[in-house]
């Protein structure tokens, strides 16, 4: 088992254990032995050309359709027992296996995509609306609220994000919904830095000037104007960001803090799946461990494209 | 009428603007000629609002313009009184809006017939063709006359034009400054045109102003300041320009003339 | 002869060549003016000079320096004529200088590492240099940052830096145009100096044909990559004979009296205009029919040549103007 999804980090142990049965280095072909930060390299090396964002976009694409249609094309319910099938490898019934209780993975990762992508979704909608406002305010205004914004911000930001989420939680409660929130929160001082950065840049050019001098007012010249102006820009850094958010959540289930049982969260999954190594099954941990690291590495690559079409092709 | 009183600007290490005093008749055009530094393009920015005097006033038709006067009322009445064309085409257009689209923006924030977007159109030469159009399919010379439409749209009294043909080709800047005198003439707005080319404010303007360090040094007819110019400065600038069997060399001496004359 | 251009065609991509059967030269001593609008191919023809050709590029055609052509010299020697033959001083002196390192590295480097002088002496020659550039004070320059010049006297460095290895052949593109005017009739009073006393072969490029009339003795006029009037300046600013060297004169306002501008209509053509005959036919108030097939060839006038198929009717009868 190779540390391929930085959810084990906290449990480097696991990851030695059972390099033995059968099957080959699990998820895709690039080597899988970067952790953590190492995410942005695994783009590069699946290379973020044409061919590797489309594979991305395909890959993504059914993604989505499973956590839509996971209710029709998932062959069992995601929490259906079947302790006879307890641990079962991969076979025509169960084509990703059974996990210790017999629950089929198959099933179980394709309900679990809807709320480890639904989860980042709601985290980075949070995060935006709270940093891009945050961002765009301080570079709108400049001088005192500027300063005052931007060493709130960088205190934020140098606060650790896992912690502050820990934090949360302790005083909040477990659950999906507060995990989200405060991961949201946690996001925000880095899209604030973003915007206000991007959004300088912005006002300084003419148009929004000709928009002051027309007798526009600031807030209709930064909600009508200024922020639609910056979204191409925004949306590649949140693409990018999405990967993040989704590896942070699974890493908060995997601690016990995000998701909890009997959902079939990735991250939980994983958690879940970690006894079953000991007794020589890996696919509970594989699958939805090779599941987050492909859809990160999948949003990173697309993400890069984005950001490098955005550098190359100027309006 | 614009009348501007004694306008002062300092930034850090610098001063834009000193004591600049000048009047614009209803109809008028006046050219706002200096150098980078200057502190024309200071000066025209302070006009419409985006940089705020130090002191001094702006007044359009007997009424001050006061910055702090806050609220959407007097938001839109300033930009009724002067409206402004930016010098490079290719950064002073929003790059979402399709030229159709931007001067709708400016005719429902000013409350105005939403219709008459052909009839601008057509006033600066743009087409339906062009009307789909945005900024980044349009080449420099469509972005201008987009840019003037936009200005125009509101029906100011008074449009500043900063540097509006510096960025452009020889060949349509004749174009520019063509459908410039037209709008003058059909719609009577005053025309207050800053640029550092002499040749093009003899051309489009009746009275002149020339700034030097944020001072005027010298002011009146076009006609009259370029025939028998009387401030050293004035002589360098005129001096400056090419001309068959021009001398650059003479510019060196004329320079030396003006710096001799600072000194006393 | 010390540049000459001949017959030289560039494509790459666009749907026109970016040069057409472009010829020029320059003898020493001598300013060519090279004028024409975005678009036009003029400071391509500079970089082909020093071979730095569009990607892709498809060239046919010489470009001779000192009798050697640039477009097939073996790499060491195009090294060499780019070191020490041929300086280029381009439009933007902010942007041809590392804002981090000094202006005396700026220098001192080129004469360093590509002619191999010792430091010291190279650093002397910088002092020099920035002297006879009527920079004051050169010592104290050449421990100054670009940021702490003008951008005259940053143009100033960039036309010292131009000198520092002797070239027979200055290529100026737009090397005033970013100037204020008077600074720009200052740098020109420099150049015309420098140029005088070592006998300097120099390419003007601009898009100001007052300009070029006024600074170089010969004046090329350029057109979608065509050369359409070739002629001594004070010829080509009396009585221009190509209908587009007559439209610019024609549309650019003057000091004097004021007359009525005439603009050119239309726009300057891009690359993936189509121009089968005359590139300027289409904005052309004299243009018939056969002037859209017609390809553009040089006709001898007086002085020069101007690529218009109406000259010869014009002479007899009407000026094309």
């Amino acid at each position: 088992m190779k540390p391929d999804s930085p959810v084990l980090r906290g449990e480097p142990d696991v990851g030695d254990a059972p390099s033995g049965p059968g099957q080959a280095p699990a998820p895709p072909g690039q080597a899988p032995a970067f952790p953590g930060r190492g995410r942005r390299r695994i783009a590069a090396l699946v290379g973020a050309g044409p061919v590797g964002s489309r594979l991305a976009s395909v890959f993504l694409a059914v993604v989505v359709l499973c956590a839509i249609l996971a209710p029709l094309a998932a062959p069992y319910r995601p929490d259906a027992i079947d302790f006879a099938v307890s641990l079962s490898p991969a076979t025509p019934e169960h084509l990703l296996g059974a996990d210790q209780s017999g629950r089929d993975l198959l099933s179980r990762v394709m309900y679990g995509a809807r709320t480890s992508l639904i989860g980042p979704l709601v985290l980075l909608a949070v995060a935006s609306v709270v940093g891009v406002a945050i961002g765009t305010l301080a570079a709108w205004s400049r001088g005192w609220v500027d300063a005052v914004l931007s060493r709130v911000t960088d205190v934020m930001y140098a606060f650790p994000g896992l912690l502050f989420v820990v934090l949360v939680v302790a005083v909040f409660g477990n659950g999906m919904t507060t995990a989200v929130l405060a991961l949201g929160l946690a996001y925000a001082p880095t899209i604030a830095k973003y915007t206000r950065s991007i959004a300088i840049t912005e006002c300084a050019k003419p148009y929004i000037d000709a928009y002051r001098v027309q007798g526009m007012g600031s807030l209709a010249i930064c909600v009508r104007h200024l922020i639609p102006n910056l979204a191409r820009s925004l949306v590649g850094y949140l693409v990018v960001l999405f990967g993040e958010g989704l590896m942070s959540l699974a890493t908060l289930s995997f601690l016990g803090f995000g998701a909890q049982p009997p959902s079939s969260d990735w991250g939980l999954m994983v958690k879940e799946g970690q006894a079953a190594i000991v007794q020589g099954a890996f696919l509970p941990v594989l699958v939805p461990g090779a599941a987050i690291a492909l859809v990160v590495v999948s949003f990173n690559v697309i993400g890069v494209r984005l950001a490098d079409r955005l550098g190359t092709r100027r309006l | 009428m614009l009348s501007v009183h004694n306008l002062c600007k300092a930034f850090p290490g610098t001063v834009a603007a000193d004591a600049v005093s000048f009047e614009l008749p209803s109809g008028g055009s006046l050219g706002l000629v200096g150098e980078s530094g200057s502190g024309k393009t200071t000066v025209a920015r302070m006009l419409v609002g985006l940089v705020r005097p130090d002191s001094g006033t702006v007044t359009v038709d007997g009424r001050v313009r006061d910055p702090r006067e806050r609220g959407r009322a007097a938001r839109l009445r300033r930009a009724r009184e002067i409206q402004m064309v930016f010098q490079d085409p290719y950064v002073s257009l929003d790059p979402r809006l399709t030229a159709a689209e931007c001067l709708r923006a400016v005719l429902r924030l000013h409350s105005k017939d939403r219709s008459r977007v052909p009839v601008l159109l057509d006033q600066v030469g743009l087409g339906t063709r062009e009307a789909g159009a945005r900024p980044h399919q349009l080449s420099g010379g469509q972005r201008q006359r987009l840019a003037i439409a936009r200005a125009l749209a509101v029906e100011p009294s008074v449009l500043v034009l900063d540097e509006a043909v510096a960025a452009l080709d020889v060949s349509i800047q004749a174009q520019i400054l063509e459908l410039l005198a037209q709008v003058r003439r059909d719609s009577g707005v005053a025309l207050l045109f800053v640029s550092h080319d002499l040749a093009v404010i003899r051309h489009l303007c009746e009275e002149t102003l020339v700034l030097h360090r944020g001072r005027v040094v010298e002011s009146g007819p076009v006609a009259k300041v370029l025939a028998e110019p009387e401030h050293p400065y004035t002589r360098l600038l005129l001096g400056s320009v090419p001309r068959p069997g021009w001398d650059p060399a003479e510019v060196v001496r004329l320079r030396r003339e003006m710096e001799a004359s600072e000194v006393f | 002869m010390l540049l000459s251009v001949e017959d030289l065609t560039l494509e790459a991509g666009g749907r026109r060549p970016i040069l057409r059967d472009v010829a020029l030269q320059v003898r020493r001593g001598e300013i060519v003016g090279l004028v024409g609008e975005s678009g036009s191919g003029k400071s391509t023809i500079a970089r082909a000079v020093l071979r730095l050709l569009p990607q892709g590029a498809r060239v046919s055609g010489r470009v001779l320096v000192g009798g050697e052509d640039v477009l097939t010299m073996d790499d060491a020697r195009l090294r060499a004529l780019r070191a020490s033959d041929v300086s280029m001083i381009y439009q933007d002196p902010r942007s041809s200088l590392n804002p981090v390192r000094r202006i005396g590295d700026f220098l001192t480097e080129r004469m360093i590492l590509t002619l191999g002088r010792p430091a010291a002496e190279a650093r002397s020659r910088a002092a020099e240099l920035l002297a006879a550039v009527g920079m004051r004070d050169p010592e104290r320059r050449l421990r100054q940052y670009p940021h702490e010049l003008s951008g005259g006297m940053l143009q100033r460095v960039v036309i010292a830096a131009a000198l520092a290895a002797d070239p027979a052949l200055i290529l100026a593109d737009e090397a005033t145009s970013a100037l204020d005017v008077t600074t720009q009739a200052e740098t020109l009073a420099l150049l015309r100096t420098v140029q005088a006393e070592r006998g300097l072969g120099m390419l003007f490029i601009t898009h100001d044909l007052h300009l070029a009339s006024a600074f170089c003795d010969r004046v090329h006029v350029l057109y979608a990559g065509t050369v359409v009037e070739s002629r001594p300046a004070a010829d080509l600013f009396a009585d221009p004979r190509h209908p587009y060297t007559a439209g610019l004169l024609g549309c650019t306002p003057e000091l004097g009296d004021p007359r009525p501008l005439r603009p050119i209509p239309g726009r300057p053509p891009s690359l993936d205009d189509l121009l089968p005959g005359c590139p300027f036919s289409p904005r052309c108030p004299h243009a018939e029919a056969e002037c859209e097939t017609w390809a553009p060839r040089p006709v001898a006038v007086e002085g020069g040549v101007a690529a218009c198929r109406l000259i010869p009717v014009a002479v007899q009868e009407r000026s094309p103007v």
